[in-house]
C-alpha cells in the first residue's frame, strides 16, 4: 500500500509498504479520512517528542475490509472511527490512570497516512448511522477535549473561557457547553477559526488583537471577578498563564494545548495560591472516545473541514495546519 | 495595654496602645498565647505582602473578658479561640470563595502580638473542655491545612506525601491522615520535625539529606508510579516542582507553603500536562475554622510547641522561629 513516512522535518517520503493483514482478534480498516493534528504539526517543528522514520496519523475513519481469527466476518463493511490504542483493562495504568495510557495492548503498527490500517477490533468503533464517515475523523481530537473537560467540577451557572478556536478549541467550548457552561467566550484571533465558535455553542467572540482580556473578565463575569473555568487550547505556556489569571478564585484551569518540553509556567505562584486555583491537565482520549462519536452528531460541523489533499500531498496540508489559516485539514489516502 | 508594633525587618516597639472596646457584638479577649505563624516570620524578611507600621498575630486563644451590647453575660470567663477575620455569608467572597475571605464582616480590632483583642463575638469560638487554651492557639494554622487537604479527592487505599514538617507540614500530614491517606510519608531534613511527624501520623519518615525522595517513590508506591496526593508545606516553587514531579498520572498536588511573590513554577509544564497532574492551591482558612477546635482535641500535641516567649520578646521569638529548630514557638502576651 501507499503511505507517508516521516523524515523528521516536514519532510516526507511516499512509499510502497506491506499491506497490513488481520492477525487474530485484528481488523484491517481501509481509510477514509485522517486528520491532520496540531500534534503532527509540532513533531514536524520538532516541539513535540516524537521521532522519525515513522508513519504519523492518529485522527481517522474509514471501512472494515478484513477481520482476522475471531472476529465477526459481519463487521466487513463496516463504517468505523479508528482509535490507535486497545485497552486491556487491567494493566496500572488502565486501573490508575486511563485506558488511553494501557501498557499492555499494542498501538497500530502504522500510522494512519497511508491507506490501510490493522488495528485491535475493539479499537474498531462502529459508526453511528447519522454520522458521515468523514465527520468521524474528528472523533480523536474531540475525545481530547471530552476527557479534558470532565476532569473540571463546573458549577451551576458557570462562565467559562477558551483561548484557541483551533479544532481543540472549538471542541472544548463545544463540551464546557453541554457540560453546563452557562455563559462562555472564545478567545481567538483568526477571524475564521472566531467565527467558526459561534458554531459549537459560544456566547461570545473575544479578539485579543481588538480588547484586552481583562475587559471581557470585567465584562461577562460575575462582579468581574474572573471565570468559572478556563482552558488553554493552544500550546503557549503563557496563555495557560493568561487562563489562571483570568479565573475567578477556587476556579479551575484546565489545559488542553500541549506546551513545548521543558517549559516552565511563567505564573505569579503566591497569586495562584492566594486565590486558590486549582490547575488541571488532561492530555489524550482519557476513557471516552467511544462515547465520541454519538457527541458528534448532535453537533453542527458543517465547514469544519477547511481543505482535503490525497496522501503525496501531505506536507502541503501540514503547511496549511501550521499556517493557521483554517480549522481542520484532512487527507483522503484513497483519494 | 501593652502591644508589639511592627516597622519592617525584625523590628518591632514595646507600645502602651489604647485598650480594645467591646463595641455592640463584640467581645474583647484576654490573649493567653499567641502563635508564631510562618508568615510573621516571612513579612520580617519581605516574603510575604504586608506594610509597617502593624501589629502582628493571627494564631491565638484567651479569655473574654468584656462583652457588647447584644452578647450574652454569660461569656464573660469563657475560653476561646480567636479567628481573626469574621464573616458575613453574604458578599461574593462568603458566597463564591470562602468565608475567611469575607469582604464586609470587620475583622479583630488589631493583631494578637498584645494583651487584648476586640473582635466579633461570633468569631471568638468556645472551646472544647479537652481542649487546653495554649494548644488552641494552633486552630488558625491547623484550619489553613484542613482547608487545603478538603480540597483533594483522596482515593482509596491512598498514598500521600508531605514536604516539610513545620506546623504546617504536621497538620496537613495529620488530616491526610484522618481524610483516607494509608500510607504517609514526610520528608523534613530537621531531625527535630521529622521526628515530630510520626506523633501526628506520618507512617514513613524522609530525610532529603540522607536518601532521594525517588527512592522513597519507588519503594512506598504502588509499582513505585508516584504518590496519590502531595503536599508542599514549606514555600518554595522549586518543592512544588517537586511534588508534582512525585505525584502519580492523575493525582494531585496541594500547595498549602506560600512561595514568595512573582515566583514562577520551575516545572516541566509538557510532563505536568502529559502525566494530567491536579495542581491545588489552599490559602488561609477557608469555611472549617469552626471545626477545627473538635479536631485539634483528637490528636496528640505534645511537644509541639517548642518555646514561650514574653511579649516583649518577640523579635527572640521570630528569630528561634526562623532558625527552624523547634516545631511552633508562642508569645505569652499576659506572662
Amino acid at each position: 500500500m501507499n503511505a507517508m513516512t516521516w523524515q523528521g522535518g516536514n519532510r516526507f517520503t511516499h512509499d510502497d509498504v506491506p499491506d497490513p493483514v488481520a492477525e487474530p482478534g485484528y481488523v484491517v480498516v481501509k481509510m477514509d479520512t485522517t486528520g491532520i493534528c496540531g500534534t503532527d504539526v509540532h513533531a514536524t517543528q520538532g516541539l513535540f517528542p516524537w521521532y522519525p522514520p515513522q508513519i504519523m496519523g492518529h485522527e481517522g475513519s474509514g471501512v472494515i475490509v478484513e477481520v482476522g481469527e475471531g472476529v465477526d466476518k459481519h463487521r466487513i463493511g463496516q463504517r468505523v472511527a479508528v482509535n490507535r490504542k486497545a485497552q486491556c483493562y487491567e494493566c496500572w495504568s488502565c486501573r490508575n490512570w486511563n485506558t488511553f495510557r494501557c501498557e499492555v495492548v499494542r498501538e497500530s503498527e502504522n500510522g494512519m497516512y497511508a491507506e490501510y490500517i490493522g488495528l485491535d477490533a475493539r479499537a474498531a468503533l462502529k459508526l453511528p448511522e447519522d454520522l458521515d464517515i468523514e465527520t468521524a475523523a474528528l472523533a480523536e481530537p474531540a475525545s481530547c477535549c471530552l476527557s479534558g473537560v470532565e476532569m473540571l467540577d463546573i458549577p451551576y451557572r458557570a462562565t467559562g473561557l477558551v483561548i484557541g478556536a483551533g479544532v481543540m478549541g472549538l471542541f472544548t467550548a463545544a463540551f464546557l457547553k453541554s457540560h453546563g457552561v452557562e455563559t462562555l467566550v472564545v478567545s481567538e484571533p483568526v477571524k475564521v477559526r472566531r467565527e467558526m465558535a459561534t458554531q459549537f455553542g459560544t456566547d461570545i467572540l473575544h479578539d485579543p488583537r481588538d480588547v484586552p482580556l481583562s475587559e471581557v473578565i470585567a465584562d461577562a463575569t460575575d462582579e468581574g471577578r474572573g471565570f468559572d473555568v478556563t482552558a488553554e487550547a493552544v500550546g503557549k505556556p503563557e496563555l495557560v498563564a493568561a487562563c489562571i489569571n483570568a479565573t475567578k478564585p477556587r476556579g479551575q484551569t484546565l489545559m488542553i494545548g500541549v506546551s513545548p518540553e521543558g517549559s516552565p509556567l511563567p505564573v505569579d505562584l503566591y497569586d495562584m495560591h492566594f486565590r486558590e486555583i486549582k490547575l488541571v491537565s488532561s492530555m489524550g482520549r482519557g476513557d471516552v472516545f467511544h462515547r465520541v462519536p454519538d457527541e458528534l452528531t448532535k453537533m453542527n460541523l458543517e465547514n469544519v473541514i477547511s481543505g482535503r489533499y490525497p496522501l503525496a500531498e501531505l506536507p502541503d496540508a501540514i503547511t496549511a495546519s501550521a499556517e493557521g489559516l483554517g480549522v481542520k485539514f484532512v487527507i483522503k489516502p484513497n483519494g | 495595654m501593652k502591644a508589639m508594633t511592627w516597622h519592617g525587618g525584625n523590628h518591632f516597639t514595646h507600645d502602651e496602645v489604647p485598650d480594645p472596646a467591646a463595641e455592640p457584638g463584640f467581645v474583647v479577649v484576654e490573649i493567653d498565647t499567641t502563635g508564631i505563624c510562618g508568615t510573621d516570620v516571612h513579612i520580617t524578611q519581605g516574603l510575604f505582602p504586608s506594610e509597617p507600621p502593624a501589629i502582628l498575630g493571627h494564631e491565638g486563644a484567651g479569655t473574654i473578658v468584656e462583652v457588647g451590647e447584644g452578647v450574652s453575660r454569660d461569656r464573660i470567663g469563657q475560653r476561646v479561640v480567636v479567628n481573626h477575620s469574621a464573616h458575613c455569608f453574604e458578599c461574593w467572597n462568603c458566597r463564591n470563595w470562602n468565608v475567611s475571605r469575607c469582604e464586609v464582616a470587620p475583622g479583630s480590632s488589631n493583631g494578637l502580638f498584645a494583651q487584648y483583642v476586640a473582635l466579633h463575638s461570633r468569631v471568638a469560638l468556645q472551646l472544647p473542655e479537652d481542649l487546653d487554651t495554649e494548644t488552641a492557639a494552633m486552630t488558625e494554622p491547623a484550619a489553613c491545612c484542613l482547608s487545603g487537604v478538603e480540597m483533594l479527592d483522596i482515593p482509596y487505599r491512598a498514598t500521600g506525601l508531605v514536604i516539610g514538617a513545620g506546623i504546617m507540614g504536621l497538620f496537613t500530614a495529620a488530616f491526610m491522615k484522618t481524610h483516607g491517606v494509608e500510607t504517609l510519608v514526610v520528608s523534613e531534613p530537621v531531625k527535630v520535625r521529622r521526628e515530630m511527624a510520626k506523633q501526628f501520623g506520618a507512617d514513613i519518615l524522609h530525610d532529603p539529606n540522607d536518601v532521594p525522595l525517588e527512592e522513597v517513590m519507588a519503594d512506598v508506591t504502588d509499582q513505585g508510579r508516584g504518590f496519590s496526593v502531595t503536599a508542599e508545606a514549606v514555600g518554595k516553587p522549586e518543592l512544588v516542582a517537586a511534588c508534582i514531579d512525585v505525584t502519580k498520572p492523575r493525582g494531585m498536588a496541594l500547595m498549602i507553603g506560600v512561595s514568595p511573590e512573582g515566583s514562577p513554577l520551575p516545572v516541566d509544564l509538557y510532563d505536568m500536562h502529559f502525566r494530567e497532574i491536579k495542581l491545588v492551591g489552599a490559602f488561609g482558612r477557608g469555611n472549617v475554622f469552626h471545626r477545627v477546635p473538635g479536631e485539634l482535641a483528637k490528636l496528640n500535641l505534645e511537644n509541639v510547641i517548642s518555646g514561650r516567649y514574653l511579649l516583649a520578646e518577640l523579635p527572640d521569638a521570630i528569630t528561634a522561629s526562623a532558625e527552624g529548630l523547634g516545631v511552633k514557638f508562642a508569645i505569652k502576651p499576659n506572662a
